[in-house]
């Protein structure tokens, strides 16, 4: 499929909903309820579901041609009572897949709010070069906290997160090439927009800056450097 | 008025966001600056220089540089290789009959360097070194190194141990350095693939190296590894696009590397390795996006009839890494009497009559295929091996002939420190 | 560490207008969708390590089309595409060559636009865009294609209605072109029609 192609698919899995929902009337919307990264607390017993696309740029030092291709991204939160939520996230790329499930607390003051949470990530990747099938996977640590504010129409969030690297190997058929244990892989930070776009749709818009040595996506390329790269992250998300 | 202010400021930012995205960073070698007592030294004799090569204890400094170390000079620099991806490239001269040596450490995996400097004084191996001695009593190297900028802060001490083994040193074992000697990526102070690589790779203790060959649209063969002109190799200039699209001249013209030197072309490259270095082995990598083999094979039969003139023991083969190569190669009159490497399986290496078959490292130490080769009079390399483990591995455990990596003090290291 | 304190600012500064307007719980319009075609002056920030600046022509005309789905609220998505003239350098090499260097790029990316106040538009844009090379001298003309995958744009738009539907306006762009490290930013003159 030629990259055009590519990015009309995208586009058009994007718009799917916007012509979905054209044309239809819209009831009021409180953001600091429907929002999905906005610390709150969530419906009780509740499923959000969010669908979008994380775009971003590789190190040069990683990449010897441009390799740049949104991650479809799923993410999902579940309230639970006592201001506490789940948060599962579904990212792929297909040669690059991870699945993360973690738990939240959060409390609100006033327009102000601040939850803290723990996401365990399993990072699969398979693909095949040099007539082999290589495999990449890991299991990573996210403890994470995130600040939000909102006004009357937008929520904002600020999220920071350590990167720890609890186990990861890569192997190329059969043979185990290398296994990392306990690494602090770095930190993230990243901030969300999150606003009304359409009935009682949400947009979410999210910039995050990856500060790590080990970036899961990019698996393949991943070599011995023992080096922090800054890796940016656009996030689109609709709330569905 | 404030609105458009701020929207401008915010439009600002995202630019600024942007620029930070993409060069690499640079990683420059301390220097100790043009008033050290350095520069009143005299060179040292060849002779001298191989009484210092050998395996020595690390007294003091062993928080970066381990236990043991090696020291092996080079054409004009002396190396120092570590178990882990610590090295130190170092000058030496003499000062009456004090050794002095001056130099820089890093280590391969990060930007981490600083300045060393350290001397041996008369009684402690001096004299014996400029004497040449050739079973010194002791060798005994004091000095320091820093750790940040230009300042030395930490002490550095080597102690002679022994020399490296006669039967290490006289086995035909290759340090094939990858893309002329070493990668931009790894944020060297010259550009891959550029004659100034090579001329900076035996530095880090490299007899060999690979190079990325690909052919302009005037059919001269040059060196460059992407498939294009971009960025991350190339300075930023008016011209990007399939480096297959141009002629040499527009490249020498509108092209410089990342660090301000020229594409090569392929013979201008060997003959700075036939005559300005002592380079013993030359892997073409071919890259076939436009077959190239029948323009290289001249230039490989020059250069090695120069090499054979000059008394030089120089190796160059022509890299077979896909089958299309295979087919290209094949079609050439007389190709089994070509210098060839073969990427891929034994029985491609005996099709093409391939001096040297290389398999990726991916697919082991392969042993018994190794013995095979051997068994036929040809040798073997594996590539491209950059993590420490698994080049003592292959080293250790392994019977190949030579090892493509973009660390070949790791490689020297584990190789120089055997017994036998 | 600078690009969250400059991320954080963007979002700050929507921030800090948005809320300064009444909320908007009650729909200003209804959903519609708008073409939009912009042309204007262009500027290449040139950033060549090979070519003096003063050396580089960097102002051309530049034009740019936008299809936006306008849902009733701030956010509104859509298409963008466009054809920009990024540089040209014309000079003299040596006594005996001359050189003429055009680039000219297409994008297409995806448009996430919010209205920060009446009329005022901040929009943010991913995509890919074609990218075309033409060189001339030092033998025949080379023309040569690619792809860049990581291209953003961050663009202000002033658009005022005329009436139901037609809108005129200006566009300030920055754009991104990843692969090759380049920027414009562009002032255009825009004109729409609600669909």
């Amino acid at each position: 499929m030629s990259v055009i192609h590519r990015f009309l698919l995208i586009t058009t899995i994007i718009w799917a909903p916007v012509i979905l929902y054209a044309q239809q009337k819209s009831p009021p919307v409180d953001i600091g309820k429907e929002s999905m990264y906005f610390p709150h607390h969530f419906q009780k017993y509740h499923l959000q579901t969010g669908l979008g696309f994380d775009f971003i740029k590789l190190p040069f030092d990683w990449v010897e041609n441009a390799l740049e291709a949104p991650l479809l991204d799923l993410h999902l939160t579940f309230g639970l009572p006592a201001g506490f939520s789940l948060e599962g996230n579904l990212n792929t790329i297909l040669v690059s897949n991870q699945v993360s499930l973690g738990a939240r607390w959060n409390y609100i003051h006033r327009n102000f709010s601040f939850n803290l949470g723990y996401d365990l990530g399993y990072s699969l990747g398979i693909m095949n070069f040099a007539g082999f099938k290589n495999t990449g996977m890991t299991l990573i640590h996210y403890p994470n906290a995130s600040i939000g504010f909102k006004t009357k129409t937008l929520a904002f969030t600020f999220k920071g997160e350590a990167v720890i690297i609890a186990w990861g190997q890569m192997k190329t058929g059969e043979d185990l090439m290398s296994r990392s244990i306990n690494f602090f892989d770095g930190m993230t930070g990243a901030i969300y927009l999150e606003q009304r776009i359409f009935r009682k749709k949400i947009l979410i818009i999210g910039f995050k800056d990856n500060y790590v040595k080990y970036y899961w996506p990019a698996w393949m390329v991943f070599s011995t450097f023992d080096r922090y790269y800054h890796i940016p992250e656009l996030h689109l998300l609709w709330v569905l | 008025m404030g609105i458009m202010r701020n929207c401008l400021l915010t439009l600002f930012c995202i630019a600024l966001l942007m620029a930070g995205c993409n060069k690499s960073k640079e990683v420059s070698i301390p220097s100790p600056g043009p008033n050290s007592l350095f520069t009143e030294t005299y060179p040292l004799p060849e002779a001298s220089r191989k009484v210092m090569d050998g395996i020595y204890n690390v007294t003091a400094g062993n928080e970066l540089f381990g236990d043991q170390v090696v020291l092996k000079w080079s054409r004009k620099k002396l190396t120092v290789m570590c178990s882990d991806g610590h090295y130190l490239v170092l000058d030496v001269g003499q000062l009456d009959s004090v050794i002095m040596i001056q130099g820089y450490w890093r280590y391969c995996y990060n930007d981490n360097t600083g300045i060393a400097s350290a001397y041996i004084a008369r009684d402690e191996g001096g004299k014996d070194i400029i004497e040449a001695n050739p079973h010194p009593g002791q060798i005994i190297i004091r000095g320091g190194y820093g750790s940040k900028g230009n300042e030395i802060n930490n002490p550095l001490q080597f102690v002679y141990l022994r020399p490296i083994s006669p039967s290490v040193l006289n086995k035909k074992f290759s340090l094939l350095a990858h893309r002329s000697g070493g990668r931009t990526s790894d944020h060297l102070p010259v550009s891959e693939n550029s004659i100034a690589m090579i001329n900076f790779t035996e530095g880090l203790g490299s007899t060999g190296i690979e190079i990325d060959v690909q052919l302009t649209s005037d059919g001269v063969p040059v060196l460059y590894h992407d498939a294009d002109l971009n960025i991350r190799l190339t300075q930023k200039g008016p011209v990007s696009g399939p480096i297959n699209d141009f002629t040499y001249l527009q490249l020498f013209y509108l092209v410089r590397l990342i660090h301000g030197e020229h594409i090569p072309r392929l013979k201008d490259a060997l003959y700075f390795v036939v005559d300005s270095t002592l380079l013993t082995d030359v892997y073409l990598d071919m890259k076939e996006k436009v077959p190239s083999i029948k323009e290289v094979i001249p230039i490989q039969k020059e250069i090695l009839q120069r090499a054979k003139e000059k008394g030089r023991d120089l190796n160059i083969y022509i890299g077979l890494p896909s089958q299309d190569a295979i087919n290209d190669f094949m079609s050439q009159p007389d190709y089994q009497k070509i210098p060839s490497l073969c990427e891929l399986s034994v029985d491609d290496v005996v099709r093409t009559n391939s001096m040297v078959w290389a398999p990726r490292w991916t697919e082991g130490t392969q042993d018994a295929l190794v013995a095979q080769i051997h068994g036929q009079g040809r040798l073997a390399w594996t590539w491209t091996l950059d993590d420490v483990d698994w080049i003592k591995e292959f080293i250790n455990n392994g019977q190949f002939d030579g090892i493509l990596t973009n660390y070949p003090f790791i490689a020297g290291y584990y190789h120089y420190i055997r017994e036998n | 560490m600078k690009r969250i304190i400059i991320i954080g600012l963007f979002f700050l500064v929507a921030a800090w207008n948005a809320a300064a307007q009444p909320g908007d719980s009650i729909p200003k319009t209804r959903s519609h969708y708008t073409l939009a075609i912009g042309t204007g002056w262009s500027h290449y920030f040139a950033n060549m390590d090979i070519v003096p600046a003063r050396n580089v022509q960097k102002e051309f005309i530049g034009t740019s089309f936008r299809f936006m789905w306008e849902p009733e609220y701030r956010l509104s998505l859509g298409l963008e595409t466009g054809f920009y003239r990024i540089f040209r350098v014309d000079s003299a090499l040596t006594s005996e060559y001359t050189m003429d260097a055009r680039m000219y790029m297409v994008p297409l990316l995806l448009v996430i636009r919010m209205r920060i106040v009446d009329n005022f538009y901040l929009s943010l844009a991913p995509g890919i865009a074609v990218q075309f090379s033409q060189i001339k001298g030092i033998g025949e003309t080379i023309s040569s294609t690619q792809y860049s995958f990581a291209n953003f744009e961050a663009c202000a738009s002033y658009l005022y209605p005329l009436n139901k539907r037609f809108v005129i306006g200006g566009e300030a762009r920055f754009l991104y072109i990843g692969k090759t490290n380049d920027y414009i930013m562009s002032l255009n003159a825009v004109f729409g029609v609600k669909l």
